[in-house]
């Protein structure tokens, strides 16, 4: 059943009654000429699951990624989102679902450097025809609850590494999306910084319902996640829930 | 030999031949020189050719034209002045191209035991070889443009291929000057790279420019419309006061331009739309750059708006006639060489920023944005600063020249009919370099992959 969602929320101008769903990769594989990158990878992701995705450079964590987010298109296999194709999509479908229904942070942020902060995080909402100010209170909302009160005019040069990433974290979650997903969110900060981060972008995932996948080279990053997925050689070398007391 | 002179043409050579990825931008580099040299060169056989008139006797069919002559010689060096800049400007941003790219190459350089010295040297030796390059196939456009030239006529004269061929010294001098040019483009771009890399936007917020520059032309232009009443034109001291003057107020436009594009763009900044907030944000953030652009369009259209309302029929048709008539031919002709320096310079600067704001183009894309945003940023990077530009300095030359200086007997149809379609031309050509950077945007959006992966 579909969760209902309060009158002001974004989502019901974005997808109405939309209900939370699993995110499905079921016998991806991709290659790169002769190189492989994915071989029959296969698991769900529950909805709200926090989920790390860990392995050696050019393992193919990357690769997944951007194949569960509808950013490439694997060679065989299906990504989908509640029980529908994602990876059969048109190329302009699948934008219109990466801008809708999925969120992104990325390593060093990439804000546009011209916007002030506020308009960075709204941006996905002005894309979605919502209008501005609506659009800019909300993001001062979320700015607020991420600490950045005050900082709204301020523009991506004028904050320190772990406030601009707070700033994509409030990007990414503004649109209320069902999965974000985190390409190495902390790799361009400081161990303390890199924590700051991580417990934001769980807490804020977690509290607005939607589920998180991070690639990471970091192990400390990972045990922020309730669920470790390995990828080794192309292929799913683990995959085990993280435990509480590892956490 | 050391060892930045025997690298450096090798690495040139390569990156002009590799015409993938950012290996474009140097293909771009030798494309504006080539246009530049071109240019120069064409810009620099029209004055030669009213000098050779000026110079040789019987040249000219009459005594009065003989007499013109010398203004012939005077005004085609004032439109090379006008040219300069933007030829300079386009030499420059050749040099500046790709300025996040250039930056980590020659950081890589540094980090295997290269001084800055050789840094710079190699880089030199770049532009040298893509300046050299340009230069010959500029030369080369230019001889084979020669005939196209002959459909034209000046002082009741049409001109001669070779009466526009310049003689071996001047095209030495002319080639010679671009290149040195380039070289200390280099150097000073490079300087200012390693500071802020340029096309690059600014890390802070830009500080807002002031209403005085407005107050300063407004009260220039009154008072030059006061003096223009109590002034003889006719006499020899009011023509030069007046030519003057108008200097002044021409020059004054760069203290307004930047202005008006914060002022224009502002409103851009505050709408919900995405593409053009993004374009307008781009502006505000250098106003002064985004005029830089076309400052010298501006000039040109300011006295292109001048010259167009001269009568062209004063009932005979004497030299005087013909004088006018060949200054308007003269000004369309500068203000069309302006408008395609104008439309190489955007293709550079777009192409130019299509590489170094890569990495915000593929989070962009990433996120779903989709990829005709870009174009449509890129095209109001476009015309926003040209509109600005022409949109203000044609009609204030307009309104000068019939206000102070011309009693208008009749609405001048064809010589603003000339003058508007050159403009729309302009714009066209400056619109095709901007979707011509259509394939490369795509291009880096193909590139999929994450930095440390």
């Amino acid at each position: 059943m579909a969760p209902a969602f309060p009158p002001w929320s974004t989502r019901n101008m974005i997808t109405p009654s939309l209900p939370r769903k699993t995110l499905a990769a079921h016998n991806l594989s991709k290659s790169y000429g002769p190189v492989r990158a994915l071989a029959d990878v296969t698991f769900d992701i529950p909805s709200g699951q926090a989920v790390a995705i860990m392995g050696p450079s050019g393992s193919g964590k990357s690769t997944l990624l951007h194949c569960l987010s509808g950013i490439l298109v694997p060679d065989a296999g299906e990504v989908s989102l509640g029980g529908k194709s994602v990876s059969s999509l048109k190329d302009k479908q699948r934008s219109l679902l990466r801008r809708r229904r999925f969120g992104f942070v990325f390593q060093d942020g990439q804000l546009l450097p011209e916007l002030p902060a506020r308009e960075n995080v709204a941006l996905p909402l002005l894309l979605t025809g919502i209008p501005r100010n609506r659009a800019l209170k909300t993001a001062d909302e979320w700015l607020g609850k991420l600490g950045l009160a005050g900082m709204e005019n301020r523009r991506p040069g004028e904050l320190s590494g772990g406030q601009a990433q707070r700033v994509a974290i409030a990007r990414a979650v503004i649109h209320e999306p069902e999965v974000v997903f985190a390409d190495e969110p902390t790799g361009a900060l400081d161990q303390t910084t890199g924590h700051e981060v991580m417990q934001i972008l769980t807490a804020t995932t977690a509290s607005s319902g939607a589920s998180l996948v991070v690639v990471t080279h970091d192990d400390e990053v990972a045990r922020w996640c309730q669920r470790l997925i390995e990828i080794r050689d192309a292929m799913v070398h683990d995959d085990q829930l993280i435990s509480r007391s590892t956490r | 030999m050391s060892v930045a002179v025997s690298l450096a043409p090798r690495l040139a050579i390569e990156r002009i031949r590799a015409t993938k990825g950012a290996g474009v931008l140097d293909a771009m580099a030798v494309l504006a020189f080539t246009v530049s040299s071109w240019l120069a060169l064409t810009v620099a056989g029209g004055t030669w050719m009213f000098f050779q008139r000026w110079q040789v006797e019987g040249a000219l069919p009459s005594s009065q034209q003989s007499g013109l002559a010398v203004t012939y010689v005077a005004l085609a060096g004032f439109a090379c002045a006008l040219l300069v800049i933007p030829i300079l400007g386009l030499g420059g941003g050749a040099a500046r191209l790709g300025a996040r790219g250039r930056v980590r190459r020659l950081a890589s350089l540094r980090l295997i035991g290269m001084t800055s010295g050789e840094v710079v040297q190699i880089s030199v030796i770049e532009t040298i070889v893509q300046s050299v390059a340009g230069a010959l196939v500029g030369s080369a456009i230019f001889v084979l443009s020669l005939p196209l030239w002959q459909l034209m006529s000046f002082q009741m004269r049409p001109i001669g291929i070779a009466e526009l061929l310049l003689p071996w010294w001047l095209w030495l001098t002319v080639i010679g000057a671009l290149i040195v040019l380039a070289m200390a483009s280099t150097v000073f771009g490079l300087r200012r790279v390693t500071i802020s890399p340029l096309g690059v936007a600014r890390d802070q917020t830009p500080r807002r420019l002031k209403r005085w520059r407005l107050l300063v032309v407004v009260a220039l232009v009154i008072a030059f419309l006061v003096y223009a009443q109590f002034t003889d034109i006719a006499s020899f001291i009011g023509l030069g006061t007046t030519i003057g003057f108008l200097a002044v107020v021409i020059g004054s436009i760069n203290l307004v331009g930047p202005w008006l594009m914060q002022l224009f763009a502002r409103p851009g900044a505050r709408t919900g739309n995405v593409a053009r907030l993004l374009a307008a944000r781009r502006i505000l953030d250098d106003p002064r750059g985004a005029w830089r652009n076309v400052a010298s369009l501006a000039f040109l259209g300011f006295i292109a708006g001048f010259v167009v309302t001269m009568p062209t029929t004063t009932g005979d048709s004497g030299p005087n006639t013909f004088f006018v008539q060949d200054i308007q031919t003269g000004v369309a002709i500068t203000l069309a060489v302006g408008l395609i320096l104008a439309a190489t310079a955007t293709l550079m600067t777009q192409a130019s920023q299509v590489f170094d704001r890569a990495p915000e183009s593929i989070a962009l894309d990433r996120m779903g944005v989709p990829a005709t945003i870009h174009l449509a940023v890129r095209r109001r990077l476009v015309v926003v600063p040209l509109a600005v530009a022409l949109g203000t300095s044609v009609p204030l030359g307009l309104v000068l020249s019939t206000v102070a200086a011309v009693q208008l007997e009749s609405f001048p149809v064809v010589g603003v009919s000339l003058l508007a379609g050159t403009v729309i031309l302009g714009f066209l050509l400056s619109l095709g370099a901007a979707e011509a950077c259509r394939p490369l945007q795509a291009g880096v959006l193909r590139v999929q992959r994450r930095r440390n992966d």
